[in-house]
Protein backbone atom coordinates (compact mmCIF):
# COMPACT_ATOMS: atom_id res chain seq x y z
CA UNK A 1 0.00 0.00 0.00
CA UNK A 2 1.56 3.36 -0.89
CA UNK A 3 0.98 6.89 0.35
CA UNK A 4 -1.64 8.07 -1.46
CA UNK A 5 -3.51 4.63 -1.14
CA UNK A 6 -2.77 4.81 2.28
CA UNK A 7 -4.52 8.61 1.90
CA UNK A 8 -7.25 7.18 0.99
CA UNK A 9 -8.06 4.44 2.99
CA UNK A 10 -7.37 6.88 6.12
CA UNK A 11 -10.16 9.11 4.40
CA UNK A 12 -12.31 6.48 4.03
CA UNK A 13 -12.02 5.25 7.16
CA UNK A 14 -12.75 7.83 9.10
CA UNK A 15 -15.36 9.52 7.20
CA UNK A 16 -17.19 6.54 7.88
CA UNK A 17 -17.52 7.43 11.45
CA UNK A 18 -21.09 7.94 11.00
CA UNK A 19 -21.93 4.60 9.76
CA UNK A 20 -22.41 6.29 5.98
CA UNK A 21 -20.20 3.75 4.24
CA UNK A 22 -22.17 1.40 1.59
CA UNK A 23 -21.53 -2.21 1.54
CA UNK A 24 -18.48 -1.96 -1.12
CA UNK A 25 -16.88 1.05 1.08
CA UNK A 26 -17.57 -0.88 4.86
CA UNK A 27 -16.05 -3.97 2.78
CA UNK A 28 -12.51 -1.60 1.65
CA UNK A 29 -12.56 -0.15 5.16
CA UNK A 30 -12.25 -3.73 6.92
CA UNK A 31 -9.75 -4.87 4.88
CA UNK A 32 -8.29 -1.73 5.89
CA UNK A 33 -8.15 -1.67 9.42
CA UNK A 34 -6.85 -4.79 9.76
CA UNK A 35 -3.37 -3.33 8.51
CA UNK A 36 -3.22 0.15 10.06
CA UNK A 37 -3.35 0.84 13.93
CA UNK A 38 -3.78 4.45 13.34
CA UNK A 39 -6.50 4.38 11.32
CA UNK A 40 -8.36 2.35 13.66
CA UNK A 41 -7.48 4.56 16.18
CA UNK A 42 -8.73 7.21 14.82
CA UNK A 43 -11.78 5.65 13.29
CA UNK A 44 -12.46 4.61 17.08
CA UNK A 45 -12.31 8.18 18.59
CA UNK A 46 -14.63 9.95 15.53
CA UNK A 47 -16.83 7.16 16.12
CA UNK A 48 -16.55 8.28 20.08
CA UNK A 49 -17.33 11.98 18.82
CA UNK A 50 -20.39 10.36 16.73
CA UNK A 51 -21.82 8.98 19.56
CA UNK A 52 -22.39 12.13 20.66
CA UNK A 53 -24.06 13.71 19.10
CA UNK A 54 -27.58 12.34 20.00
CA UNK A 55 -27.05 15.08 22.61
CA UNK A 56 -27.19 17.38 19.75
CA UNK A 57 -30.95 16.87 19.92
CA UNK A 58 -33.60 18.97 22.31
CA UNK A 59 -34.43 15.74 24.27
CA UNK A 60 -38.44 14.83 24.59
CA UNK A 61 -39.71 13.07 27.65
CA UNK A 62 -41.69 10.09 25.87
CA UNK A 63 -45.11 8.76 26.78
CA UNK A 64 -45.71 6.89 30.04
CA UNK A 65 -46.83 4.55 28.05
CA UNK A 66 -44.08 3.47 26.33
CA UNK A 67 -42.18 3.18 29.86
CA UNK A 68 -44.75 0.56 31.41
CA UNK A 69 -45.13 -1.18 27.93
CA UNK A 70 -41.15 -1.81 28.30
CA UNK A 71 -41.58 -2.94 31.33
CA UNK A 72 -44.74 -5.02 30.92
CA UNK A 73 -42.28 -6.59 27.87
CA UNK A 74 -39.68 -7.25 30.58
CA UNK A 75 -41.52 -8.96 33.36
CA UNK A 76 -43.32 -11.18 31.18
CA UNK A 77 -39.88 -12.15 29.77
CA UNK A 78 -38.72 -12.30 33.57
CA UNK A 79 -42.41 -14.48 34.10
CA UNK A 80 -41.41 -17.24 31.34
CA UNK A 81 -37.55 -17.10 32.09
CA UNK A 82 -37.60 -16.98 36.06
CA UNK A 83 -35.99 -17.95 38.09
CA UNK A 84 -33.12 -17.79 36.55
CA UNK A 85 -32.97 -13.86 36.21
CA UNK A 86 -33.39 -12.93 39.95
CA UNK A 87 -34.17 -8.63 40.69
CA UNK A 88 -33.00 -6.75 43.89
CA UNK A 89 -35.56 -3.97 43.39
CA UNK A 90 -38.50 -4.67 45.96
CA UNK A 91 -41.02 -3.50 43.93
CA UNK A 92 -39.53 -6.10 41.25
CA UNK A 93 -40.23 -8.78 43.58
CA UNK A 94 -43.99 -9.66 42.25
CA UNK A 95 -42.95 -8.18 38.66
CA UNK A 96 -44.77 -11.81 37.28
CA UNK A 97 -47.69 -10.24 38.53
CA UNK A 98 -47.70 -7.60 36.01
CA UNK A 99 -49.03 -10.37 33.38
CA UNK A 100 -52.29 -9.98 35.06
CA UNK A 101 -52.24 -6.16 34.84
CA UNK A 102 -53.86 -6.30 31.58
CA UNK A 103 -56.88 -7.96 33.08
CA UNK A 104 -56.97 -5.24 36.23
CA UNK A 105 -59.41 -3.00 34.25
CA UNK A 106 -61.44 -5.71 32.98
CA UNK A 107 -61.63 -7.27 36.68
CA UNK A 108 -62.13 -3.80 37.71
CA UNK A 109 -65.08 -2.16 35.19
CA UNK A 110 -66.72 -6.05 36.08
CA UNK A 111 -66.41 -5.62 39.66
CA UNK A 112 -67.76 -2.20 39.37
CA UNK A 113 -70.67 -3.59 37.85
CA UNK A 114 -71.02 -6.61 39.73
CA UNK A 115 -70.84 -4.51 42.80
CA UNK A 116 -74.88 -2.70 42.69
CA UNK A 117 -76.57 -6.09 41.86
CA UNK A 118 -74.34 -7.35 44.17
CA UNK A 119 -75.73 -5.01 46.80
CA UNK A 120 -79.37 -5.12 45.52
CA UNK A 121 -79.14 -9.20 45.99
CA UNK A 122 -78.21 -8.73 49.27
CA UNK A 123 -80.50 -6.10 50.42
CA UNK A 124 -83.06 -7.91 48.98
CA UNK A 125 -81.96 -11.38 50.37
CA UNK A 126 -82.13 -9.47 54.26
CA UNK A 127 -85.42 -7.65 53.11
CA UNK A 128 -87.00 -11.77 52.44
CA UNK A 129 -85.19 -12.42 55.75
CA UNK A 130 -87.32 -10.19 57.39
CA UNK A 131 -90.57 -10.84 55.56
CA UNK A 132 -89.77 -14.68 56.78
CA UNK A 133 -89.71 -13.44 60.00
CA UNK A 134 -92.53 -11.14 59.91
CA UNK A 135 -94.50 -13.60 58.09
CA UNK A 136 -93.57 -16.46 60.92
CA UNK A 137 -94.50 -14.24 63.56
CA UNK A 138 -97.63 -13.37 61.96
CA UNK A 139 -98.46 -16.36 61.61
CA UNK A 140 -97.68 -17.68 65.01
CA UNK A 141 -99.86 -14.68 65.80
CA UNK A 142 -102.91 -16.04 63.52
CA UNK A 143 -103.00 -19.71 65.35
CA UNK A 144 -102.99 -17.90 68.43
CA UNK A 145 -106.10 -16.00 67.30
CA UNK A 146 -107.72 -19.07 66.60
CA UNK A 147 -107.19 -20.75 69.67
CA UNK A 148 -108.30 -17.43 71.64
CA UNK A 149 -111.53 -17.48 69.10
CA UNK A 150 -112.19 -21.15 69.62
CA UNK A 151 -111.91 -20.95 73.88
CA UNK A 152 -114.02 -17.30 73.24
CA UNK A 153 -116.74 -19.35 71.54
CA UNK A 154 -117.01 -22.25 73.49
CA UNK A 155 -117.13 -19.60 76.14
CA UNK A 156 -120.29 -18.11 74.88
CA UNK A 157 -121.96 -21.40 74.41
CA UNK A 158 -121.70 -21.87 78.08
CA UNK A 159 -122.36 -18.33 79.09
CA UNK A 160 -125.54 -18.54 76.55
CA UNK A 161 -126.36 -22.11 78.24
CA UNK A 162 -125.84 -20.47 81.60
CA UNK A 163 -127.90 -17.19 80.85
CA UNK A 164 -130.66 -19.75 79.29
CA UNK A 165 -130.34 -21.36 82.89
CA UNK A 166 -130.70 -18.14 84.65
CA UNK A 167 -133.70 -17.03 82.17
CA UNK A 168 -135.50 -19.97 83.19
CA UNK A 169 -134.68 -19.54 86.35
CA UNK A 170 -135.57 -16.16 86.94
CA UNK A 171 -138.91 -17.19 85.07
CA UNK A 172 -139.68 -19.70 87.80
CA UNK A 173 -138.66 -17.14 90.28
CA UNK A 174 -141.26 -14.82 88.51
CA UNK A 175 -143.83 -17.42 88.59
CA UNK A 176 -143.37 -17.88 92.54
CA UNK A 177 -142.97 -14.26 92.98
CA UNK A 178 -146.40 -14.14 90.98
CA UNK A 179 -147.76 -16.41 93.16
CA UNK A 180 -146.24 -15.22 96.49
CA UNK A 181 -148.16 -12.07 95.14
CA UNK A 182 -151.14 -13.87 94.97
CA UNK A 183 -151.10 -14.95 98.25
CA UNK A 184 -150.17 -11.99 99.85
CA UNK A 185 -152.99 -10.05 98.20
CA UNK A 186 -155.40 -13.03 99.46
CA UNK A 187 -153.57 -12.49 103.05
CA UNK A 188 -154.11 -9.25 102.69
CA UNK A 189 -157.87 -9.58 101.95
CA UNK A 190 -158.07 -12.18 104.48
CA UNK A 191 -156.59 -10.05 106.71
CA UNK A 192 -158.30 -6.80 105.93
CA UNK A 193 -161.74 -9.09 105.83
CA UNK A 194 -161.57 -10.20 108.92
CA UNK A 195 -160.27 -7.33 111.04
CA UNK A 196 -162.90 -5.21 109.51
CA UNK A 197 -165.23 -3.77 112.04
CA UNK A 198 -169.08 -5.47 111.76
CA UNK A 199 -167.68 -8.57 110.84
CA UNK A 200 -169.47 -11.49 112.39
CA UNK A 201 -167.74 -14.93 113.51
CA UNK A 202 -169.39 -18.45 113.38
CA UNK A 203 -167.37 -21.39 114.71
CA UNK A 204 -167.20 -24.97 112.65
CA UNK A 205 -166.98 -28.00 114.86
CA UNK A 206 -165.71 -31.21 114.49
CA UNK A 207 -168.73 -33.61 114.12
CA UNK A 208 -167.24 -36.44 115.93
CA UNK A 209 -164.61 -36.22 118.83
CA UNK A 210 -162.43 -37.88 117.30
CA UNK A 211 -161.61 -35.28 114.49
CA UNK A 212 -159.28 -33.31 115.88
CA UNK A 213 -159.82 -29.92 113.66
CA UNK A 214 -161.99 -27.26 113.90
CA UNK A 215 -162.53 -23.57 111.92
CA UNK A 216 -164.27 -20.09 111.89
CA UNK A 217 -166.26 -18.41 109.51
CA UNK A 218 -166.08 -14.37 109.22
CA UNK A 219 -168.83 -12.82 107.24
CA UNK A 220 -170.54 -9.60 106.86
CA UNK A 221 -174.42 -9.60 107.07
CA UNK A 222 -176.34 -8.66 103.77
CA UNK A 223 -173.19 -9.26 102.08
CA UNK A 224 -172.10 -12.52 100.04
CA UNK A 225 -168.61 -12.71 100.36
CA UNK A 226 -167.01 -14.79 103.29
CA UNK A 227 -163.64 -16.13 104.87
CA UNK A 228 -163.52 -19.42 106.32
CA UNK A 229 -160.26 -20.59 108.27
CA UNK A 230 -159.23 -24.21 108.99
CA UNK A 231 -157.11 -25.91 111.43
CA UNK A 232 -156.10 -29.69 112.06
CA UNK A 233 -157.02 -30.85 108.84
CA UNK A 234 -155.65 -34.00 108.24
CA UNK A 235 -153.86 -34.95 104.79
CA UNK A 236 -156.45 -36.07 102.09
CA UNK A 237 -156.27 -39.65 100.62
CA UNK A 238 -155.87 -39.77 96.96
CA UNK A 239 -158.92 -38.74 94.83
CA UNK A 240 -160.40 -37.15 97.53
CA UNK A 241 -161.06 -33.48 98.47
CA UNK A 242 -162.82 -31.21 101.14
CA UNK A 243 -165.98 -29.43 99.80
CA UNK A 244 -167.53 -26.85 101.72
CA UNK A 245 -171.57 -26.44 101.59
CA UNK A 246 -173.95 -23.55 102.37
CA UNK A 247 -177.53 -24.55 103.74
CA UNK A 248 -180.77 -23.62 104.68
CA UNK A 249 -184.05 -25.34 105.58
CA UNK A 250 -184.18 -26.23 101.72
CA UNK A 251 -181.00 -26.83 99.69
CA UNK A 252 -177.55 -27.29 99.82
CA UNK A 253 -175.12 -25.38 97.80
CA UNK A 254 -171.27 -26.09 97.42
CA UNK A 255 -169.03 -23.15 97.18
CA UNK A 256 -166.01 -24.43 97.27
CA UNK A 257 -162.91 -26.90 98.00
CA UNK A 258 -160.15 -26.78 100.72
CA UNK A 259 -156.67 -27.00 100.21
CA UNK A 260 -155.18 -28.30 103.70
CA UNK A 261 -150.96 -27.14 104.29
CA UNK A 262 -149.16 -29.90 105.66
CA UNK A 263 -149.68 -28.29 108.94
CA UNK A 264 -153.40 -28.67 109.09
CA UNK A 265 -154.50 -25.00 108.01
CA UNK A 266 -156.31 -23.71 105.30
CA UNK A 267 -158.01 -21.32 104.31
CA UNK A 268 -161.28 -20.61 101.33
CA UNK A 269 -162.99 -17.18 100.23
CA UNK A 270 -166.25 -17.79 99.23
CA UNK A 271 -168.75 -15.78 97.42
CA UNK A 272 -172.20 -17.02 98.00
CA UNK A 273 -175.10 -16.62 95.49
CA UNK A 274 -177.34 -14.61 97.93
CA UNK A 275 -176.05 -12.87 101.40
CA UNK A 276 -174.66 -14.90 103.45
CA UNK A 277 -177.09 -14.57 106.37
CA UNK A 278 -179.70 -15.79 104.21
CA UNK A 279 -178.41 -19.21 104.64
CA UNK A 280 -178.41 -21.13 108.17
CA UNK A 281 -176.15 -23.90 108.27
CA UNK A 282 -172.47 -24.28 106.75
CA UNK A 283 -170.59 -27.55 106.79
CA UNK A 284 -167.08 -29.17 105.51
CA UNK A 285 -167.56 -32.72 103.76
CA UNK A 286 -164.77 -35.53 102.64
CA UNK A 287 -165.86 -35.85 99.08
CA UNK A 288 -164.67 -37.67 96.13
CA UNK A 289 -162.92 -34.90 93.52
CA UNK A 290 -165.52 -36.38 90.87
CA UNK A 291 -168.47 -35.64 93.41
CA UNK A 292 -171.71 -34.37 92.26
CA UNK A 293 -173.98 -31.36 93.89
CA UNK A 294 -175.50 -32.87 96.62
CA UNK A 295 -173.22 -34.12 99.74
CA UNK A 296 -172.51 -37.48 99.86
CA UNK A 297 -169.47 -37.98 101.76
CA UNK A 298 -168.70 -37.99 105.40
CA UNK A 299 -169.28 -34.74 106.90
CA UNK A 300 -166.16 -32.87 109.26
CA UNK A 301 -167.41 -29.97 110.55
CA UNK A 302 -170.32 -27.72 110.77
CA UNK A 303 -171.62 -24.78 112.07
CA UNK A 304 -174.67 -22.23 112.21
CA UNK A 305 -174.80 -19.22 111.32
CA UNK B 1 -25.10 -1.84 33.84
CA UNK B 2 -23.37 -4.27 35.68
CA UNK B 3 -26.95 -4.91 37.28
CA UNK B 4 -29.21 -5.24 33.59
CA UNK B 5 -26.07 -8.04 33.10
CA UNK B 6 -27.19 -9.73 36.16
CA UNK B 7 -30.88 -9.22 34.99
CA UNK B 8 -31.90 -6.53 37.46
CA UNK B 9 -35.51 -4.98 36.19
CA UNK B 10 -34.87 -2.26 38.08
CA UNK B 11 -31.84 -1.40 36.71
CA UNK B 12 -33.07 -0.82 33.12
CA UNK B 13 -35.69 1.48 34.73
CA UNK B 14 -33.08 3.66 36.05
CA UNK B 15 -30.89 3.84 33.06
CA UNK B 16 -34.38 4.39 31.09
CA UNK B 17 -35.12 7.18 33.18
CA UNK B 18 -31.77 8.46 32.59
CA UNK B 19 -31.34 8.59 28.77
CA UNK B 20 -34.96 8.05 27.18
CA UNK B 21 -35.70 11.49 26.88
CA UNK B 22 -32.12 11.51 24.52
CA UNK B 23 -33.12 8.55 22.92
CA UNK B 24 -36.78 9.34 22.42
CA UNK B 25 -35.81 12.90 21.02
CA UNK B 26 -32.89 11.51 18.79
CA UNK B 27 -35.57 9.49 17.30
CA UNK B 28 -38.31 11.91 16.45
CA UNK B 29 -35.80 13.73 15.19
CA UNK B 30 -34.66 11.57 12.42
CA UNK B 31 -38.08 9.80 11.91
CA UNK B 32 -40.31 13.11 12.47
CA UNK B 33 -43.00 10.73 13.23
CA UNK B 34 -43.80 10.15 17.64
CA UNK B 35 -45.54 6.44 17.19
CA UNK B 36 -42.06 5.46 15.44
CA UNK B 37 -39.98 7.04 17.76
CA UNK B 38 -41.87 5.20 20.68
CA UNK B 39 -41.70 1.76 19.34
CA UNK B 40 -37.52 2.82 18.37
CA UNK B 41 -37.36 3.99 22.14
CA UNK B 42 -38.89 1.09 23.77
CA UNK B 43 -37.26 -1.67 20.98
CA UNK B 44 -34.24 0.43 22.08
CA UNK B 45 -34.13 -0.48 25.55
CA UNK B 46 -35.74 -4.16 25.29
CA UNK B 47 -32.37 -4.69 23.10
CA UNK B 48 -30.32 -3.73 25.97
CA UNK B 49 -31.91 -5.69 28.32
CA UNK B 50 -32.07 -9.10 26.08
CA UNK B 51 -28.60 -8.44 25.34
CA UNK B 52 -26.71 -7.22 27.93
CA UNK B 53 -24.51 -10.07 28.14
CA UNK B 54 -22.88 -8.91 25.25
CA UNK B 55 -21.72 -5.40 26.61
CA UNK B 56 -18.66 -5.36 27.66
CA UNK B 57 -18.34 -3.46 30.88
CA UNK B 58 -14.61 -3.18 31.02
CA UNK B 59 -13.75 -1.98 27.68
CA UNK B 60 -17.48 0.19 26.49
CA UNK B 61 -19.92 3.06 27.74
CA UNK B 62 -23.45 2.49 28.39
CA UNK B 63 -24.70 5.50 26.07
CA UNK B 64 -22.78 5.04 22.93
CA UNK B 65 -23.92 1.55 22.75
CA UNK B 66 -27.38 2.60 23.38
CA UNK B 67 -27.66 5.77 20.87
CA UNK B 68 -25.86 3.06 18.46
CA UNK B 69 -28.79 0.99 19.31
CA UNK B 70 -31.34 3.45 18.45
CA UNK B 71 -29.85 5.19 15.94
CA UNK B 72 -29.52 2.05 13.92
CA UNK B 73 -33.02 1.37 15.05
CA UNK B 74 -34.06 4.63 13.24
CA UNK B 75 -32.09 4.74 9.93
CA UNK B 76 -33.64 0.89 9.76
CA UNK B 77 -36.80 2.69 9.72
CA UNK B 78 -36.20 4.66 7.21
CA UNK B 79 -34.44 2.95 4.62
CA UNK B 80 -37.25 0.64 5.36
CA UNK B 81 -40.06 3.25 4.18
CA UNK B 82 -37.78 4.12 1.21
CA UNK B 83 -38.69 7.58 2.53
CA UNK B 84 -36.53 10.42 3.60
CA UNK B 85 -36.87 13.50 6.54
CA UNK B 86 -36.73 16.92 5.15
CA UNK B 87 -32.50 17.60 5.41
CA UNK B 88 -31.79 18.19 9.36
CA UNK B 89 -30.54 21.90 9.03
CA UNK B 90 -33.96 22.26 7.41
CA UNK B 91 -36.00 20.61 10.45
CA UNK B 92 -38.97 22.79 10.73
CA UNK B 93 -39.63 20.89 14.05
CA UNK B 94 -36.25 19.46 15.65
CA UNK B 95 -33.67 21.65 14.47
CA UNK B 96 -30.40 20.65 15.58
CA UNK B 97 -28.92 23.62 17.24
CA UNK B 98 -31.30 25.28 19.08
CA UNK B 99 -31.25 26.27 23.08
CA UNK B 100 -34.46 24.36 24.20
CA UNK B 101 -34.87 25.13 28.46
CA UNK B 102 -34.52 21.16 29.78
CA UNK B 103 -36.72 20.73 32.03
CA UNK B 104 -34.87 17.45 33.74
CA UNK B 105 -35.53 16.67 37.08
CA UNK B 106 -32.65 13.57 37.04
CA UNK B 107 -30.17 15.66 38.83
CA UNK B 108 -26.83 14.57 38.72
CA UNK B 109 -26.57 12.30 35.60
CA UNK B 110 -28.98 14.91 33.84
CA UNK B 111 -26.71 17.70 35.07
CA UNK B 112 -23.70 16.08 32.95
CA UNK B 113 -25.65 15.38 30.06
CA UNK B 114 -26.87 18.75 29.98
CA UNK B 115 -23.16 20.21 29.41
CA UNK B 116 -22.35 17.47 26.98
CA UNK B 117 -25.62 18.83 25.04
CA UNK B 118 -24.17 22.49 25.65
CA UNK B 119 -21.14 21.31 24.37
CA UNK B 120 -21.74 19.14 20.96
CA UNK B 121 -24.53 21.92 19.92
CA UNK B 122 -21.02 24.64 20.48
CA UNK B 123 -19.40 22.58 18.90
CA UNK B 124 -21.47 21.95 15.82
CA UNK B 125 -22.39 25.46 15.91
CA UNK B 126 -18.60 26.58 15.34
CA UNK B 127 -18.54 23.94 11.79
CA UNK B 128 -17.97 25.06 9.10
CA UNK B 129 -22.02 25.17 7.40
CA UNK B 130 -20.95 22.71 4.65
CA UNK B 131 -19.23 19.91 7.53
CA UNK B 132 -22.07 20.59 10.24
CA UNK B 133 -24.81 20.10 6.86
CA UNK B 134 -22.55 17.06 5.94
CA UNK B 135 -22.75 15.32 9.40
CA UNK B 136 -26.01 15.91 9.95
CA UNK B 137 -27.74 14.85 6.13
CA UNK B 138 -25.16 11.41 7.40
CA UNK B 139 -26.30 11.20 11.31
CA UNK B 140 -29.63 12.26 11.59
CA UNK B 141 -30.90 12.13 7.58
CA UNK B 142 -29.71 8.66 7.69
CA UNK B 143 -27.87 8.84 4.28
CA UNK B 144 -25.04 7.03 2.87
CA UNK B 145 -21.96 9.53 1.61
CA UNK B 146 -22.91 8.32 -2.40
CA UNK B 147 -26.79 9.74 -1.02
CA UNK B 148 -25.48 12.93 0.67
CA UNK B 149 -23.17 14.16 -2.58
CA UNK B 150 -26.05 13.31 -4.83
CA UNK B 151 -28.33 15.62 -2.85
CA UNK B 152 -25.67 18.63 -2.07
CA UNK B 153 -24.67 17.86 -5.89
CA UNK B 154 -20.73 17.62 -4.79
CA UNK B 155 -18.45 14.77 -5.46
CA UNK B 156 -18.48 12.31 -2.88
CA UNK B 157 -14.59 12.57 -1.90
CA UNK B 158 -16.01 16.24 -1.12
CA UNK B 159 -18.66 14.57 1.26
CA UNK B 160 -16.35 12.62 2.59
CA UNK B 161 -13.76 15.04 3.50
CA UNK B 162 -16.14 17.61 5.15
CA UNK B 163 -17.58 14.60 7.38
CA UNK B 164 -13.95 13.77 8.26
CA UNK B 165 -13.09 17.31 9.21
CA UNK B 166 -16.02 18.25 10.86
CA UNK B 167 -15.94 15.25 13.09
CA UNK B 168 -12.03 15.91 13.79
CA UNK B 169 -12.97 19.18 14.95
CA UNK B 170 -16.11 18.45 17.13
CA UNK B 171 -12.67 16.28 18.54
CA UNK B 172 -10.88 18.82 19.06
CA UNK B 173 -13.04 21.35 20.35
CA UNK B 174 -14.57 18.68 23.04
CA UNK B 175 -10.78 18.27 24.14
CA UNK B 176 -10.32 21.38 24.22
CA UNK B 177 -13.84 22.24 26.45
CA UNK B 178 -12.41 19.22 29.04
CA UNK B 179 -14.56 16.69 27.37
CA UNK B 180 -13.64 13.39 27.03
CA UNK B 181 -13.96 11.33 24.25
CA UNK B 182 -16.77 9.44 25.10
CA UNK B 183 -20.97 10.71 26.51
CA UNK B 184 -20.85 8.49 29.43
Amino acid sequence: MNHVDDQHSKKQVTAGAPDTLETEEMRFVTEHLKQVAESQDELQELQDVVALLPYAVPPVEPPLRTRRQLLARIAASQSRTAPSAPTTHPARRFAWLSGWRAFVPTFVITLLLLMPLAVLIRSHQLRLAELTQVNTALQSELAQTRADLAQMQQALVALNTEQQAIETQLQATAQEVTTLMQLFSEERFVFTFVTAPGVATRDLVAVDTTINADGAMYMRPGQREAVVLFRGLQPLPPGMVYRFWLADDHDQIAVGTVTAESDGLARLTITAPDAINVFSQVMLTLEPASGGDDPGGTVILEGSL
Amino acid sequence: MAQVIAGNSYALEQLYDRYARVVYGLSLRILANADLAEEVVQESFWRVWQRSATFRVDQGHFAPWLFGIAHNLCIDELRRRRSRPPAATVHPDYPVIMNVADDEQDVDALIWQAEQRRLIRNALQNLPDDQREAIELAYFGGLSQREIARQLNNPIGTVKTRIRLGLQKIRQFLHDQGLGQEGQ
